[in-house]
């Protein structure tokens, strides 16, 4: 049969068995899933009676790009990773936003399915329609820079793109990444299951055309469309993700040691913010394949305290959240490196800044020694950050306990009120008590504490009229238009990891319209915003499906004790009534009082 | 109209949206790998060239061709190529220093920069103003400004 936007071809791959074989697409699963997180969830659903311990090499991972995964695709250069997390032992999904996916689409693959576990490390090669498991022994230990580096030497090519790990994915810390030079799959540890099938690296070398269904009509529409995106992501461009770090201070979203304050100094947060970024550091904004909005920043540090001379990415508004003034870091050196020391050895920022938090906050009390293995754990010290970090990729000393996510952490310390996290996943910098709308999404998207549900754009202004999500000025609504708002977001925000595309295209102005006629061009089929709503509502409920299945009902859909009490030095930020709102957003989603998926159409 | 691209490293992202608008202009597919302007990427050193034909003073590609098939248009003063004169011998490839030329794998074609006939679709896409297109009264410092992309080019492609 003929596709349009896809290649119809999956890779499956049994590292354990040294086999490779090339599966056709079902159409149908396609039309019901459409690809990225949709249709990762969805095998990973079908085997998940094969797993039987996501440590292990039972567990499944699934590599998916989508539809608009297509040359020239604004915002198109993205793949999904979903498997079971080793951290939260539930659903795990992580996205990468780099040229890898394209590259592998062109070799001649929608989706890679990888199971078992490689005798010794190998990696994955990809290239027009072929496949190869080879040997990566040489490359085991090294960090993903040097990994992908001495891969593009030893074949000989500067053009090959690749995903890889580095020696905290090796040593299955739980917070650990999958990531090339330029885009990270931060969240759920998924690195560890790379890890833990020895599985090093995925390189894709491809120069096939993926079909289209109308070439004349896309090719108008989107140069129109870079003209609106170019237009509507100035500011991002301008001062990259972390020029929200003030706004966001104003508000009280921005994380403030370890989530207990709502407040810090203005003048540090200037300091560690985007504008101070841009005017003191910032060489050039940095994109994504076929990206018009280049949030990236490439930054350059000459004779700084930390680096003598430092040409690479820097941190990105989670980053600074989290390895900044959630630990009162006020220096945007020291987060420049402790921002490239996480993305060369293989580590989540969000995650790590996380656990960093936690153990300041537990030396602070006592809980732990404040003078630890050599390191002062105080709030603000950079060194001991950048310390910790590695002590973390490679299982040392308190990083041993560390590396196993913040819940275990906190539980083996004797100190779980202290951990900021929902269902095992650490949180985000983005506070519940800033918008309400926050709180309900994080406690209800399927992965754990995840901001990119993006709830909180409507309470910013932002309306969706094609979805009828309204604008609204209070981000304190109370009641059911919150909580359908928040659903709808998140089934927005569900399509575009399924088809899949970066969530910034929604902030510089892509439209469920435009969205739609991307679609209809590419495959040929007309949708509607209800029918995306449908296909977004089947893959959460098959995500939280799975999550019954591991054990999850309503008693863990709940905010940690820190974030489910005021902050501690403002009074104008509030703690969002969750347990009123569930009841609703269950019978909305279809679940039983209890959480429990009734069944999937 | 008669004008120049000049590029300046600095400000480019590495987006590719210059490279999908080129073939969508010419050849109204989208297809980065026969575009007339393409971004190569060093990322180990997070740079970035533009590799695309710069108009340059000394003409090296029309000096190499053994068969007269290239030439200067005066209306642009873009490169124009005979298609029937050209053997696809590609000394023209080979003697350019900015790496500005190619075959289209598809046409089995030479391929150089034509600037869109005086709108260069390159320059008009550009999100952050990398490429521009200038009057030829800045051509001298176009001209300079370019050079630097010799050595940039040279840098990726010998060593991978």
């Amino acid at each position: 049969m003929e596709w349009f936007g896809y290649t119809g071809k999956i890779l499956n791959v049994d590292l354990s068995e040294n086999k490779l074989e090339v599966l056709e697409a079902d159409p149908k699963i396609y039309e019901k899933y459409m690809g990225g997180t949709g249709y990762a969830a969805h095998i990973i659903h079908e085997n998940l009676k094969k797993i039987k311990d996501p440590e292990d090499e039972s567990n499944i991972m699934v590599f998916a790009t989508g539809p608009l995964t297509i040359d020239g695709i604004p915002n198109g250069g993205r793949v999904t990773v979903g498997s079971i997390s080793p951290e939260t032992g539930i659903w795990g999904e992580t996205h990468i936003g780099t040229r890898f996916a394209i590259e592998m689409k062109k070799a001649g693959f929608d989706a890679i399915i990888v199971k078992g576990k490689a005798e010794k490390p190998v990696y994955l090669f990809l290239h027009d329609g072929n496949a190869e498991i080879r040997d990566a022994s040489k490359y085991w230990g090294r960090d993903i820079h040097e990994t992908i580096e001495s891969l593009r030497k030893d074949l000989n090519d500067s053009t090959i793109k690749a995903l890889a790990i580095g020696p905290a994915g090796e040593k299955k810390v739980k917070i650990s990444i999958i990531a090339n030079e330029e885009g990270f799959g931060g969240r759920c540890g998924l690195g560890a299951v790379m890890g833990s099938k020895n599985l090093k690296a995925i390189v894709a070398k491809g120069t096939q055309t993926i079909p289209v269904a109308y070439p004349e009509e896309l090719k108008e529409f989107l140069k129109e469309l870079i003209k609106k995106l170019t237009k509507g992501g100035t500011g991002l461009r301008r001062y990259g993700s972390a020029g929200g770090v003030k706004g966001y201070h104003v508000l009280g979203n921005l994380p403030i040691r370890n989530f207990l304050w709502g407040k810090w100094d203005d003048e540090k947060v200037a300091k560690i913010s985007g504008e101070s970024l841009t005017e003191n550091y910032l060489k050039s904004p940095f994109a994504c394949t076929f990206c018009p909005i280049a949030c990236k920043r490439l930054v350059e540090v000459k004779n700084g305290k930390y680096f003598k001379e430092f040409v690479g990415l820097g941190p990105e508004y989670e980053t600074v959240g989290l390895l900044g003034s959630n630990l009162l870091v006020d220096d945007l050196e020291a987060i420049i490196k402790a921002n490239n020391m996480c993305d060369r050895l293989g580590l989540d920022t969000i995650s790590t800044g996380n656990v960093i938090g936690f153990l300041f906050d537990a030396a602070e009390r006592g809980i732990v020694d404040k003078n630890l293995e050599g390191l002062t754990l105080e709030w603000g010290n950079a060194e001991t950050v950048h310390k910790l970090i590695e002590k973390i990729a490679h299982r040392e000393g308190i990083g041993d306990i560390l590396a196993e996510g913040v819940k275990k952490a906190a539980e083996k310390l004797g100190a779980p009120e202290l951990a900021v996290e929902i269902k095992g996943l650490e949180m985000p910098a983005h506070d519940g008590r800033a918008y309400w709308s926050h709180g309900l999404s994080h406690v209800t998207m399927n992965r754990g504490a995840d901001h990119l549900g993006w709830p909180h754009m409507p309470f910013k202004g932002i309306s969706v009229p094609e979805l009828g999500i309204k604008a609204f000025d209070n981000r304190y609504i109370d009641g059911d238009e919150l909580i359908e708002t928040v659903i709808k977001m998140q089934n927005l925000m569900i399509i575009y990891d399924s088809l899949i595309i970066c969530k910034y295209a929604f902030a510089a102005g892509l439209t469920v319209t435009d969205i739609i006629k991307l679609l209809y061009f590419v495959t040929g089929k007309e949708y509607t915003p209800e029918k995306l709503m449908e296909i977004a509502n089947r893959i959460w409920k098959v995500q939280r499906k799975i999550n019954n299945e591991l054990g999850i009902t309503a008693k863990d859909d709940k905010l940690p004790l820190r974030m489910a009490t005021p902050h501690a030095n403002r009074t104008d930020t509030q703690v969002p009534p969750i347990e009123k709102w569930l009841p609703r957003y269950y019978e909305l989603r279809g679940l039983t009082e209890d959480g429990i998926v009734k069944e999937i159409d | 109209m008669k004008g120049m691209l000049v590029f300046y490293p600095e400000k480019c992202s590495g987006c590719n949206v210059c490279s999908i608008v080129c073939s969508a202009y010419h050849l109204g597919v989208i297809n980065p790998d026969r575009s007339r302007i393409r971004v190569l990427r060093k990322e180990q050193e997070n740079l970035d060239v533009v590799n695309v034909c710069v108009q340059c003073e000394e003409k090296f590609c029309i000096q190499a061709c053994p068969f007269d098939a290239l030439s200067v248009y005066p209306e642009t003063g873009a490169i124009v190529v005979d298609h029937d004169k050209c053997t696809r011998c590609r000394l023209c490839i080979k003697a350019c220093p900015y790496n500005g030329i190619i075959l289209d794998p598809v046409l089995n074609q030479i391929t150089i920069c034509d600037l869109c006939d005086g709108d260069p679709q390159c320059a008009k896409y550009c999100p952050t103003e990398a490429i521009q297109f200038v009057h030829p009264l800045a051509s001298k410092v176009a001209h300079e400004q370019n050079k630097t992309i010799i050595t940039l080019t040279k840098q990726i492609i010998e060593d991978p």
